[in-house]
Formats: C-alpha cells, structure tokens, sequence
C-alpha cells in the first residue's frame, strides 16, 4: 500500500489508545469504589449486628439455662454438691462453644459480604478490560450475581444460634422428670397418710425435709 | 522496422505498469477509506458501551445499604406492630383483682417485649441490608452486561456489512483492460507473449484488507 493508503492504521491506532486510556481511567474508578472506607464499614455494620444478635440470643439462652440449673439442683438438692460444679462446667463449656459459634458465624457473615464485593470488583475491572465482549461480561454478572445471592442466604442464617442451648435442653428436661417423679411420690404420700420414712413410697432423695433413718 | 521497435514496447510497457499501478492505488485507497470507517463505526460503539460501564461504576460508588435498610425495616417493623397483640398476649395487663405494682409491671414488660421487637428489625434489617444491596449491584451488572451485548452484536452486523463492502471494491476492470491491452501491444512489437497485467488479471484487487480483528 502507498502512503496515503493509511487511515486505517491511524483510526486503529487511536481507538487502541482510547481503549488503553479507558481501561487504565475504568480500573483505577472500581478500586476507588470498592477501597472506599464506607464499604469497610458496612461490612463492619453487618458483623456489629450480626454478632450482636448471636450473642443476645446465646445470653438469653444462658440465663434461661442458669435458672433451670438452679432450679434443678435445688429440687434435686443438689446445691453445693459435686454435680452443681459438674452441671456448672457443663454450662460453661456449652457457653464458650456458644460464645465461639456465635463469633464465629458473624465473622462468616461479614466475610461473605466481602467476597461479594471482591468478586463484583472483579467483575466489573473484567467489563472494563473486555469491551464490547458481552457474552464474558454478562456471564461474569450473572456469577457474581449468584454469589450475591448466596452471601444474602448466609447473612440471614441466625438459625443456628437455636442450635446452641441443645446442650442444656437435655439436662432441663431431665431435671423435670425428677421434679415430676418426686411431685408423684409425695402426692402419693398424701393420699395414703403415710410417713416418708415408711413404705413403699419412701423417697431416696438426699437433701429432703424428712430423710431416711 | 525502425526505432518504434524499441520505443513502442518500452511506452506499452510503461503504460500497462502505470494504469495497473494507479488502478491498484486507487482500489487500496477506497478500501482504506471503508475500513477507516468501520474502525471509527466500532470505535463510537465502544464509547457507548464505555460509558455504560462508567455509570456502573459511578452507580455502585454512589450506592448505600442505608436505602435497602430502611426499606426492609419498614416492613419488618409494620409486621410487628401488626402482630404486637399476639406478641403481648401473654402479658396479663389489667384485671379487676390485680394491684396496680402488677399492672405497672406488666404494661412495662409489655413494653419491653415491643422494645425487643423493634431492635431484633434494626438488626435483622442491618445484617440484610448489605447483601440486598449487593445483590441489586449484581442485577444492575446483569443488566448492562445485556445491554453492551446489544451493541456488541449491532457491531457485528455493521461490521459484516462493512467487510462485505470492502470485498466488493475492487480494482476499475477498464483500466485493467488498457494496462492488458497496452501490454499485449507492446509485447506483438517485439514478438513476445501477450503480456499480463501487472496485478494478475481484471477484477483482481489483491490488497488483502479483510479481516480485521476484534476491537
């Protein structure tokens, strides 16, 4: 080709370094966007309140727990024995894989949303960098999106924490079933008049009003 | 014969070379031109899908959980006033035989129950908001990522019809006809073969431009 034959060239020449200039001003906009401190702190938000919620509900839990444990052990008569100290580590080692559990799911949360944000950090840098290559930038939304979909699941899973106390249902109920056992051996007393140090109703609880010779 | 023998197949030869030349340029440019324009057709076209992309980005440094948050606490916070009822319906409150300490406790407690409601919405609505809005960013990515297909296969169409165009510009077939004829000419002086054309026969443009890769 002669010289005057090099338009062609020239528009290519330009268009690439529009395209270069794009890129480079376009992936420099997304960094800004996602290094900004205010998506830092939303994030922070979610795990403030995530894990405030965890440990309102655990707290809760281990009041409740701690009631029923003393109740338990006064209607056992129990307190002051080894089984308090026993149903006392029990409880607090159920609380600190609570306490974990509960820390650890809001962290998990909190991480989920900043992989959303990495990923659509990519995603975007990828719709720069390909231009008019749709079909890789719409299939990348689409992952992206599907990955948004996922941290919104996670960030809304507190069901878990009803998971915690499992521990101490266990022991609540069994210290009701003593309760209703010895509310039945005494009613069972009244009926027959008899003396709790006599007959077949004798109670074998230690800690009680009358006990055994 | 005289001297004509010498000069007259030199000037043929000088004619068929020129006109081929000229004929040959003259294609090159016109294609040159076409594709020229179809750089500058997909050039403005990736402008528009530049800018689509910018607006993303620009929309999604302006976005804020707070719009999502106070959407979903809105909502979550109308459905428990309306199920406030039931919720306090355990509260004994009132009650012809009951002191007013108790009546005072349970309308607190009541209270209270409704003040547990309202901050478990402000925080349910905290930990949704964020992945709401980034949710929204995904769809709105989707949906330029759609748009800038749109153009991208415009492009293609124009490009296609554009590509088709410079297949058709070939060379001028007269002036080839002249550089054959010139050359056959010159070379009947000298008692030689017919003498092709320079550019290998009529039609035959030869510059090769097609095919011009991707943006």
């Amino acid at each position: 080709m002669g010289g005057g034959s090099n338009s062609a060239s020239q528009a290519a020449e330009r268009q690439e370094q529009q395209r270069q200039a794009m890129i480079t001003q376009g992936i420099a906009a997304t960094n800004k966007v996602f290094d900004d401190p205010k998506r830092e702190a939303q994030v922070q938000d979610v795990l403030r309140a995530t894990r405030e919620m965890y440990f309102d509900e655990l707290n809760k839990q281990k009041a409740d727990v701690d009631r029923q444990n003393k109740f338990s052990l006064a209607r056992d008569g129990m307190v002051g024995s080894r089984q308090a100290i026993d149903t006392g580590i029990q409880t607090g080692e159920d609380y600190s894989k609570g306490v974990l559990n509960a820390e650890r799911g809001a962290q998990g949360a909190a991480n989920n949303i900043r992989m959303a944000d990495e990923e659509a950090r990519r995603n975007l840098q990828a719709m720069v960098m390909s231009g008019l290559d749709a079909t890789t930038a719409g299939q990348r939304s689409s992952a992206s999106l599907a990955q948004n979909l996922e941290a919104a699941r996670a960030g809304m899973d507190v069901s878990a924490v009803g998971t915690l106390g499992a521990g101490f249902a266990d022991m609540y109920k069994r210290s009701r079933d003593r309760d209703a056992e010895r509310r039945a051996r005494s009613d069972a007393q009244s009926i027959y008049n008899t003396s709790p140090t006599f007959g077949i109703f004798s109670p074998n609880v230690s800690g009680w009003g009358g006990g055994g010779p | 014969m005289g001297t004509e023998a010498v000069w007259v197949p030199l000037v043929m030869a000088a004619v068929a070379g020129g006109t081929t030349y000229v004929n040959n340029r003259r294609t090159a440019k016109k294609q040159d031109r076409e594709l020229a324009e179809q750089i500058k057709s997909r050039s403005k076209k990736q402008e528009l899908a530049d800018k689509k992309v910018n607006d993303l980005i620009s929309e999604t440094g302006a976005s804020d959980a707070a719009d999502e948050k106070g959407g979903i606490l809105k909502q979550y916070l109308s459905q428990l006033k309306a199920a406030q009822p039931s919720a306090a319906g355990g509260i004994q409150v009132g009650g012809a035989n009951q002191s007013q300490a108790y009546r005072d406790d349970a309308a607190k407690a009541a209270m209270g129950v409704e003040k547990f409601g309202a901050r478990r919405a402000d925080l349910l609505s905290t930990m949704d908001a964020a992945a709401m809005q980034r949710q929204g960013e995904g769809l709105d990515r989707a949906n330029v990522g759609t748009e800038i297909g749109q153009i991208a296969r415009q492009d293609q169409g124009d490009t296609f019809v554009s590509n088709t165009k410079i297949k058709g510009i070939r060379n001028n077939p007269w002036l080839d006809a002249i550089a054959a004829a010139a050359s056959a000419y010159g070379g009947s002086y000298t008692g030689g073969g017919s003498g092709m054309p320079a550019n290998g026969g009529i039609g035959g443009s030869g510059t090769g431009y097609l095919g011009w890769g991707g943006i």
